[in-house]
């Protein structure tokens, strides 16, 4: 009897071992995505991934994040006016379901990309005037010039759908279930579980994709999705928060890798109420405040304080001549009295219950207080913070921002165009910066954007209402197996590349 | 006879409640800060998809026209459409419900399997080391949070001694749901142990007191079947109402358990649909949940007559 | 003199105490009785003087943290003082059983009484019919009309009466030899007090038993008992026939009880009640227990306790002034032949 249970116990071992180990599958551990087409709502990092296994652009940055490569586009020439562009296609492409693509698809999708009321990025598409196609050529007319629009075009969501395809089903079924002509087709969805990723047999380089299954496993919680990298149930984790990356780097069994990103996190002041009406208490609070520190704190070796509201990743355009003042509590009390607040300011400073959210603002209020700064931390969730803020009822805040193209116009322009975000929600109307915005977009020398994009950022930098706090570089963690994973500075990767050695 | 009439008056009772819950719900998630139409159309969404996103919710109408919508489709069991998911409601619950009632109903029996014995042994052994040790431990039961447990477990189970998973729900047989269902159900189970520990003990207590005790033993009768007949069965009765009280708690679902444990329950979906302010998936899920509340109640009530024959109708 | 093969129950010296945290209470002092085949013993005295106490440590169900320190407690010949309780556990119900003071408490309030009555049978080798069987026949011997349908019934629909005739019915199912009734019919209202204790004559009867019969109502031992013991604070201070306990009793104690009853002849009179309180048993003076509440008491009283004597065959106590107390008359005429 003894023997029959132990015999039993031993089977049921090893079918859960084999269980565990799906053949030729990669398992990522993160956020479940809510839908898998780019131009449905609220789209973000987990939809995001999914979706550019599945479907393909004209073009696509290079790893570096510098060049804009060509894709399902062979080669492209801008008219003289930089208002056309005209690409020539790849031949002999199909969808992962055998349909040749047709140049209506192309007419239909970047219109889709631009006119899908209800989609949060189609603002990139924006500058689209019409778009004409034929099987060999696609040929974009844009309403003005604009020097950022080959970057734009390398968005996740500038890509090519199935119109056919598209049509035969409600918008509700098709934005979960769409096909492309990418590397990877959807195979099954289980809601709340994972979604999971086939080889397309009709993608146009399958030879050269290494991995059958793409699997993305719904775990929210960062420690267990540790847990399941480390007893092997997932392959790849993304956003390891700081604080769990020694774990990974003490085990021999798992590969820590970063990768550069554009995320940055700011502090937002209001500028339309007390006390950060008065520049020269803004002033004060800009030098009582320690990034360096911040960043250490939070990110450690990872994270690094930044002066400019633009990422440096987007090189030539950033302005390197820009510093974060030292930090000196006792000159900024003095600067505060001579403001007229001899006996200090307090001011109510929102935080969501991020933990990196909270980390900063209890960083914040310990370097502010020598300055005579009292800071209320009030903990209120991420929606409702939106919201005030938007309505400018917050005094202080913080958000973050990742840019999602290689331009600087994209976080600039959110944040010196006021129609965009009212100055990212400090109220600061600053005419001139929102003119010199708008007048580096179209520009098409290049030398002279760069050096508006560049005066721009100081512009910023000088109205002391949206002040940067540091940047990080994303990390991955992996079993040491894992081959090929490459994620570009705009947090994408793709899955072709990536493989499990033996 | 009487007690069909009873289930029946107990239904008819429930129709007020409900509609009560389902206007205090619907004011309460309309009125919390947080635009829905902003949250799910993104962050970086200009006005105008915003707006675009206002309409096609439905959000643009007047409250009391969005209620009446609500309940109009409440009433023919249309749960809606998710804001946030475009899917059907009920659909989506559906795929959680199974699994927070496998998790209820499995933490619940292990809850029992612990509490029974460890509850009937401290009474009997009152105010002796073994009652102190079994109050003391439940005490630290309750005092440990429970996603540090269910971490602590899975650290010991799944990397370590790799033998079960590290969460996640594996739905491919009975067994693989089994080993996904047993290091959380172990976890939840310490609190309902917990409470029933004490409930249990303190029955114990007041009933080995009771003269029919004595008279049982006086008969001649074993001690086991003083035990179980005498004992066990008349301190069982407050113990179960206290057990439904839990289930009913439980069948909420656990955000903290099945977010540590990643399993695609009903209280993860509730928790994420408020933050969301998806309005129709809290609307209809707070919904289920009273009713669910409401059915256990009764059901207790209805198991309590059995239990014990001097409740009447 | 009656021989010791037709003695039922034999409890010499008796000290049952409970130990607490602060205290040592004696319940039972040295408590020393018989009881013979076939008849009815009467434990008699003020609530908290140790009668229940005393059953208990027959019984063997005496609450934590009671114990019998000492004396020994014979039955039907075998010595079972220091009997397990799985021994005790094959004695009960079928050499001595008891019912309790309160049917309603002393009977399950979720199980059927028809369980409640084939349980007794448990050890048995009888069917489930059977059992069935000879419950119905139980309930008829205690006088329950229609006894099939009332057994189907639960203990809060009984009525008092029928509570406790259904609780004697499973304490003689098993027909024992000793039946320990602890106020049986204290609980009870009058008529049916009355009609309780003939049934439990009758069956004492039909079923050959001895019974010790606890009380302090005084007319119950009277219609009952054959002989009686008087307690007081853990101690028998006198033992004699029923007759001469209404006749001539000797001890003050007892005298003083018979004073405090009702005399129909002088009505409107204040009754007599004994001076004092019932003793704290954790704190007990020295010499006599009673001395304190006694009309007699002499010196030597507060200093000694005085000891069990037989002053005639079958009736001893426990004075100092037993001259004294020789000019005691009782409530009722000593029938001739019977003078003290």
């Amino acid at each position: 009897m003894k023997k029959l249970l132990a015999m039993l116990c031993a089977l049921c071992l090893l079918l859960s071992a084999f269980a565990l180990a799906e053949e030729d599958t990669i398992v990522f551990g993160g956020t479940e995505p809510t839908y898998l087409e780019p131009n449905a709502p609220a789209i973000g990092g987990p939809e995001i991934h999914a979706v550019e296994q599945i479907q393909e652009g004209l073009v696509r940055m290079s790893s570096d994040g510098v060049t804009v490569e060509p894709l399902l586009a062979t080669d492209w020439t801008i008219s003289e006016d930089g208002l056309t562009y005209t690409f020539n296609l790849v031949p002999g492409v199909v969808f992962s379901d055998g349909t040749p693509v047709k140049g209506e698809d192309w007419v239909w999708s970047l219109y889709r990309a631009r006119d899908t009321e209800t989609s949060e990025y189609r603002f990139i598409a924006e500058p689209i005037d019409t778009v004409e196609a034929t099987d060999d050529q696609v040929i974009i007319t844009l309403k003005a010039p604009n020097g950022a629009f080959l970057a734009e075009l390398c968005s996740f969501n500038m890509v090519l759908g199935c119109k056919a395809y598209a049509e035969s089903m409600t918008e509700e079924e098709y934005i979960m279930n769409p096909i492309g002509t990418g590397a990877y087709m959807l195979k099954e969805w289980n809601h709340g579980n994972y979604v999971l990723l086939e080889k397309n047999p009709n993608y146009r380089n399958a030879d050269a994709v290494k991995t059958q299954y793409i699997k993305f496993a719904t775990v929210e919680d960062d420690n267990t999705r540790l847990m399941q990298l480390q007893s092997g149930q997932i392959d790849i984790m993304g956003d390891i928060p700081a604080s769990l990356m020694d774990v990974v780097r003490t085990n021999p069994d798992l590969t820590l890798q970063t990768f550069e990103s554009t995320q940055i996190r700011y502090l937002l002041l209001n500028t339309t109420m007390e006390p950060f009406s008065d520049i020269n208490v803004r002033k004060a609070l800009v030098k009582a405040i320690n990034r360096a520190e911040i960043a250490e704190v939070v990110y450690g070796e990872f994270g690094g304080a930044t002066a400019s509201v633009l990422s440096a990743a987007h090189a030539k355009y950033f302005n390197d001549a820009l510093e974060c003042p030292p930090y000196d509590p006792e000159g900024a009390k003095a600067d505060l009295a001579e403001a007229g607040y001899p006996d200090g300011i307090e001011f109510t400073l929102y935080s969501s219950p991020n933990e990196v959210y909270q980390q900063i603002a209890i960083m914040l209020q310990s370097q502010l207080a020598p300055a005579g700064f009292t800071v209320n931390i009030v903990t209120e969730d991420g929606g409702t913070i939106y919201e005030n803020a938007q309505n400018l009822k917050n005094q202080a805040c913080m958000f973050q921002w990742s840019d999602d193209y290689y331009d600087p116009s994209e976080v600039l322009g959110w944040i010196c165009d006021y129609d965009q975000s009212q100055a990212w929600f400090t109220g600061l109307n600053d005419v001139e910066l929102d003119e010199l915005q708008a007048a580096a977009l179209i520009e098409q020398d290049d030398a002279k954007r760069v050096e508006m994009y560049k005066e721009l950022q100081q512009r910023v930098y000088d109205n002391y209402n949206v002040i940067p706090l540091f940047h990080n570089s994303f990390a991955y963690a992996y079993t040491n197996s894992v081959q090929g994973l490459a994620v570009d500075t705009f947090s994408n990767y793709y899955c072709e590349n990536i493989y499990k050695a033996e | 006879m009487r007690r069909l009439n009873y289930i029946l008056k107990r239904l008819l009772q429930m129709l007020p409640v409900l509609l009560v819950v389902t206007i205090m719900t619907f004011l309460m998630i309309h009125l919390i800060p947080g635009d829905p139409a902003r949250i799910m159309a993104g962050e970086k969404a200009r006005p105008d998809a915003v707006e675009a996103m206002r309409v096609k919710l439905g959000l643009d109408k007047p409250l009391w026209e969005q209620y009446w919508i609500y309940l109009k489709n409440l009433v023919t069991l249309d749960l809606g459409t998710s804001m946030k998911f475009s899917r059907p409601v009920a659909e989506m619950i559906g795929e959680r419900l199974p699994v927070t009632i496998a998790l209820t109903l499995f933490s619940t029996a292990l809850g029992l399997l612990f509490a029974l014995p460890l509850g009937y042994v401290a009474g009997l052994q009152k105010d002796q080391p073994t009652d102190h040790a079994i109050r003391i431990s439940t005490l630290v039961a309750i005092a440990m949070p429970s996603f540090w447990v269910g971490l602590l477990l899975m650290i010991l189970f799944s990397v370590t001694l790799h033998w079960l998973p590290a969460g996640g729900w594996d739905a491919t047989s009975l067994f693989s749901e089994f080993k996904c269902l047993i290091l959380p159900a172990f976890t939840q189970s310490l609190m309902t142990a917990a409470i029933l520990i004490r409930d249990m003990r303190n029955s114990v207590v007041d009933i080995i007191r009771q003269d029919y005790v004595d008279f049982a033993k006086s008969k001649g009768l074993s001690a086991g079947a003083v035990r179980r007949r005498h004992i066990i069965r008349n301190s069982m009765v407050s113990t179960v109402t206290l057990l439904s009280m839990r289930m009913a708690a439980l069948l909420g679902g656990s955000v903290i358990i099945e977010t540590v444990f990643a399993l695609p329950g009903i209280g993860k979906l509730t928790y994420d649909a408020i933050s969301a302010r998806d309005y129709t998936v809290v609307q209809s899920v707070v919904f289920l949940f009273a009713l669910l509340v409401l059915v256990v109640n009764l059901l207790t009530d209805i198991i309590y007559s059995f239990l014990d024959p001097r409740v009447e109708f | 003199m009656i021989g010791v093969a037709e003695r039922i129950l034999e409890v010499k010296d008796l000290k049952t105490y409970f130990p607490g945290r602060d205290e040592l209470v004696k319940a039972v002092d040295g408590v020393s009785f018989e009881v013979y085949k076939g008849e009815t013993f009467g434990l008699v005295g003020e609530s908290g003087c140790g009668k229940s106490q005393t059953c208990r440590s027959i019984l063997g169900l005496l609450k934590k943290p009671g114990r019998v320190v000492d004396g020994q407690i014979i039955l039907d010949g075998q010595d079972i003082t220091h009997l397990k309780e799985k021994e005790l556990r094959k004695l009960r119900g079928k050499k001595m059983s008891v019912i309790f003071q309160e049917p309603m408490t002393s009977l399950s309030p979720v199980l059927k009484i028809k369980k409640q009555l084939m349980e007794v049978f448990d050890d048995t080798p009888m069917t489930r019919a059977e059992k069935q069987q000879r419950a119905v026949e139980l309930l008829r011997m205690v006088g329950i009309p229609s006894p099939e349908l009332r057994m189907e019934e639960y203990t809060f629909q009984f009525s008092g009466g029928m509570r406790q005739r259904a609780m004697i019915a499973m304490a003689l199912g098993a027909r024992p030899k000793l039946l320990i009734a602890d106020e049986p019919t204290t609980a009870l209202d009058v008529t049916i007090q009355d009609q309780i204790m003939k049934l439990i004559n009758s069956l004492k009867q039909e079923l050959d038993m001895s019974i010790i019969l606890v009380t302090h109502d005084l007319g119950v031992i009277a219609q009952m008992c054959d002989r009686v013991a008087v307690m007081y604070s853990g101690l028998i201070m006198e033992m004699c026939d029923v007759v001469t306990l209404f006749a001539s009793p000797r001890h003050p104690y007892t005298y003083a009880l018979m004073s405090s009853l009702p005399d129909p002849a002088n009505k409107g009179a204040r009754l007599n009640a004994i001076q004092g309180s019932p003793p704290n048993l954790a704190h007990l003076p020295e010499g006599c227990p009673f001395w304190p509440r006694c009309t007699e008491c002499a010196d030597i009283c507060k200093r000694e306790r005085p000891e069990m004597r037989e002053i005639a065959p079958g009736h001893s106590v426990r004075c100092h002034c037993l001259d004294k107390t020789a000019a005691y008359r009782g409530i009722i005429e000593a029938p001739q032949g019977k003078e003290a």
